[in-house]
């Protein structure tokens, strides 16, 4: 059930966020376009390894296995990271 | 207009490309080796064929007690091939195709398709993971109609 729970907010909540985020970036700080665009490239990383575990190899995943917490979580970590590694690395000068 | 297209789209980006992949690998599941295809021809006729529970036990007897102890899914008797496809109810689905009236097991493997097919449909993720194909689906039919309108409203306002 948390499994499905993450999966959901890396598949709907987290895209909707960073569309969010994505308007007026011009105007925002430096710190959040930073996270915004680590949030996006964290994200496209995750969506990579998120198909590359749920196909590989096509067959039902294991519980508490690696295989499923990246299906489940991943997209939700790899957006989270890579929105905490850009706010660390700013955008642009204010 | 605009903006509900591109929210949409972007959060339906991974559901919409994670079940048009998965519908085009159960396409394909053939020609990809998800499934066994076991040439067979039917040597007689079917009421001359082994008893079900027979044939059962054959299959049970060649997958090996952990598979079988899992319990058979499912049998799928092809009377024209002269064969049944006894599926188990294992983590792997593993699948004995049997020939029915000789008893001999002709292709033990996991039918792959299987889990692309759970993948497809949402269930994978539950029994209520069917709500996010049809959440999908419904997206797509709103993006369809939406870019419809998105690209013939300016043309229809200016002419």
């Amino acid at each position: 059930m948390t499994g499905a729970i993450g999966l959901l907010l890396g598949l709907i909540i987290v895209p909707a966020l960073l569309t969010w985020a994505g308007h007026r970036l011009r105007g925002r700080s430096a710190k959040v376009r930073g996270a915004f665009w680590g949030g996006v490239i964290g994200y496209a990383i995750a969506m990579a390894a998120f198909f590359i575990a749920a196909f590989a190899p096509p067959l039902l995943w294991g519980d508490d296995s690696l295989r499923e917490a990246v299906v489940y979580w991943g997209l939700l970590a790899g957006s989270g990271a890579g929105s905490v590694i850009g706010s660390m690395r700013p955008r642009g000068a204010e | 207009m605009f903006h509900g297209h591109l929210w949409l789209g972007i959060i339906s980006t991974v559901l919409v490309i994670l079940i048009c992949s998965t519908g085009i690998l159960l396409n394909h599941k053939r020609g990809l080796g998800l499934m066994p295809d076991v040439p067979n021809e039917a040597s007689g006729a079917l009421n001359a064929a082994l008893s079900i529970g027979e044939l059962a036990a054959r299959a049970e007897a060649q997958v090996g007690p952990e598979v079988a102890a899992a319990g058979i899914d499912r049998m799928d008797v092809r009377p024209g091939d002269g064969l049944i496809k006894v599926r188990f109810n294992d983590r792997e689905v593993t699948e004995a195709t049997v020939d029915i009236h000789s008893g001999e097991v002709l292709h033990v493997g996991a039918r792959n398709d299987v889990f692309l097919e759970k993948l497809h449909s949402g269930e994978i993720f539950g029994s209520r993971g069917i709500l996010l194909s049809d959440f999908a689906a419904i997206v797509l039919t709103i993006l369809v109609i939406t870019g419809i309108w998105l690209w013939i409203y300016p043309r229809v306002k200016h002419s």
